[in-house]
């Protein structure tokens, strides 16, 4: 059932997504990004748009979580200027951005008027439990993008281990997990 | 641009290359030029606006375009936000240019595959910690492991996961199921 949901035949290949669809899609992305945002890009630019596999999800992810900045806005300035250019970029990422804010600013408004109430607390406490069950689905789900080799195999658990487990920065990955993977898998890739 | 909104700009424009995996990485820095450094805000401001920008949808970068509404209303967002996403935006599209114009080359095939497993453990982490911080009861448990199992077998909106968590939070806590609210 997945492999036809995510086979690549499905999107037409070299197609451009449009700008209006794009900008929808981030707002879509933004809107439903409540407690991170992979839960929602995954559900959209995969499953609900088919604008990536997940494979090509994963790799895109993959760079941008090392660059600097939010992964995801660094993803959405890419994907604008593949379809779109510099204005597909801009699109994107204000698309992100926008209902985010929004929510935000209505969030600090009303704040102080609700926060005292049991049942916003019992509703945020909630909603916060369900949205962790999404991140660990959205992780299995995501497995499915990544070759089963040993040095990915390797890379994925420490990164786990290290940013989850340990709690260690980022940067931790990104100048010892990162560089050790590539090295890992050329050589790898050398020697068969 | 009024003294605040341009101190805004500096200490966030600054450390927006170091933001490296997010916003979330560079709190105290923040707190040190917003707080101790500029002086635009208190302590108590700062934790609370930590607290509400974690209740909003979406990327850890809206805490700072909260303490630029804060701190200098629309002007101060609108700058603050420009500060923190544009240097490593333009790192990105450099980034993505090179890597969508050479993506035949054995070696952007080799990074983008080598990268890919740090997106599945960082997700898994990022489940993991939000989970350590909401569930605190049995009924977060349940809702927890009920959401990821009825998301790995139905593709639904992830909205109305997070909707009938809310609501479950607030039938438990009637219920007077939920000690920890």
């Amino acid at each position: 059932m997945d492999g036809k949901l995510n086979d690549p035949a499905d999107a037409a290949p070299g197609a451009k997504i449009s700008l209006i669809d794009l900008f929808t899609g981030f707002l879509m992305i933004g809107l439903m990004g409540f407690g991170g945002i992979a839960v929602s890009a995954q559900y959209v630019m995969v499953e609900r748009r088919k604008w990536l596999t997940t494979r090509e999800f994963v790799e895109l992810f993959g760079v941008c979580s090392i660059l600097p900045g939010g992964n995801f806005l660094n993803a959405s300035v890419m994907i604008g200027d593949r379809n779109q250019g510099p204005l597909g970029s801009v699109t994107c990422l204000t698309a992100l951005l926008l209902m985010p804010l929004l929510i935000l600013l209505a969030i600090a408004v009303t704040y102080d008027q609700f926060s005292y109430l049991p049942e916003v607390r019992a509703a945020t406490a909630g909603g916060a439990a369900a949205a962790a069950g999404l991140i660990f689905a959205t992780a299995a789900r995501l497995t499915r993008g990544v070759s089963p080799t040993v040095p990915l195999i390797v890379a994925g658990v420490a990164t786990f281990v290290v940013v989850g487990v340990l709690r260690w920065p980022m940067w931790v990955v990104v100048v010892a997990i990162a560089p050790l993977s590539i090295f890992w898998s050329l050589y790898a890739a050398r020697r068969a | 641009m009024s003294a605040a909104v341009w101190a805004l700009f500096t200490a966030f424009s600054m450390a927006s290359l170091f933001a490296i995996g997010g916003a979330s990485a560079l709190i105290p820095e923040f707190h040190r030029q917003i707080v101790e450094n500029y002086g635009l805000m208190d302590d108590k401001g700062f934790a609370h606006s930590v607290v509400l920008s974690q209740l909003a949808p979406g990327p850890n970068m809206l805490l700072v375009s909260f303490i630029g509404w804060q701190v200098g209303g629309l002007p101060g967002l609108l700058v603050s936000t420009f500060a923190i996403v544009g240097p490593p935006s333009a790192l990105a599209f450099t980034v993505g240019r090179v890597i969508e114009g050479r993506k035949e080359a054995a070696w952007v095939k080799a990074i983008k595959t080598s990268l890919s497993p740090i997106v599945v453990g960082l997700t898994l982490a990022s489940g993991t910690v939000t989970a350590r911080a909401a569930d605190h009861d049995f009924v977060a448990w349940a809702l927890t492991v009920g959401s990821a199992a009825f998301m790995i077998a139905y593709r639904r909106n992830p909205l109305w996961v997070i909707g009938a968590g809310a609501c479950v939070g607030v039938l438990a806590y009637r219920l007077g199921f939920m000690p920890g609210v």
